[in-house]
């Protein structure tokens, strides 16, 4: 396996792992949460801080342990390629994710001007409670590019182990 | 597995250079082992430069070293 492949690795469970986390708490939220609050500022924080320290204690270890020969190359042309080609498909899944989001949105509005008696929910659905009844707020938005990004990284990271595994 | 339809003599050229690592021919061609492993199984068609520095390291014409199926 070469470096960068190890990279992808290490860089596709880490973003996974944080995503995970991050918005496990973020949609399991009752539906009276603070989500512009500074619980919410030291969640963020929380979560960039984690996701550097991984990806510093990863990058570490990956160098730890696989040396390459003195004086041999890290990357070349084929290296370049991959990532190009990742890129795209990343570049891709983030348009999609995008359009995804902004259809969602246009869909809240249009339910959210529903009389509310045509919207019956059973009780405790939390945060799809909040989306289909309460404001469709500015964070909320951001919640869902957040989650595009992700997909987008997720994608760009994924597309690249498959070029390398499946060879390229 | 996806291969390419350039084929190579690379891995027997390797052999009747006193039998040239892929590292050594990485290290030669300034590429990764990996990408040699890649080419050497058709998973992999290398650019035109990378193509002519792996022929001139066997001394061999382009023709000698790829060819296309």
């Amino acid at each position: 396996m070469s470096k960068q492949e190890q990279a992808s690795w290490v860089s596709l469970v880490i973003t996974v792992l944080v995503a995970i986390w991050y918005f496990s708490i973020v949609l399991q939220a009752p539906p009276d949460a603070d989500l512009q609050g500074r619980e919410m500022a030291r969640l963020i924080g929380r979560i960039v801080t984690m996701a550097i320290v991984l990806g510093i204690a990863g990058e570490v270890l990956l160098r730890y342990f696989a040396r390459s020969p003195q004086g041999s190359t890290e990357t070349d042309e084929r290296d370049e390629l991959i990532n190009l080609r990742a890129s795209r498909n990343g570049y891709v899944a983030l348009s999609i994710s995008v359009a995804v989001v902004l259809v969602q949105i246009a869909l809240i509005e249009m339910v959210q001007r529903l009389p509310a008696e045509r919207l019956t929910l059973p009780e405790g659905h939390g945060v799809l409670d909040l989306l289909l009844r309460g404001p469709l707020s500015a964070l909320l938005v951001a919640q869902l590019l957040l989650l595009a990004l992700t997909i987008g990284g997720i994608c760009v990271y994924v597309s690249r182990i498959v070029y390398y595994r499946r060879g390229y | 597995m996806t291969a390419t339809t350039i084929r190579n003599e690379i891995r027997r050229l390797r052999f009747e250079h006193g039998e040239m690592t892929q590292q050594q021919l990485a290290d030669l061609v300034g590429a990764t082992r990996q990408t040699i492993i890649a080419i050497e199984s058709a998973k992999y068609a290398p650019s035109l430069e990378l193509a002519f520095r792996i022929a001139r390291v066997f001394k061999a014409s382009l023709e000698q070293v790829f060819r296309y199926d």
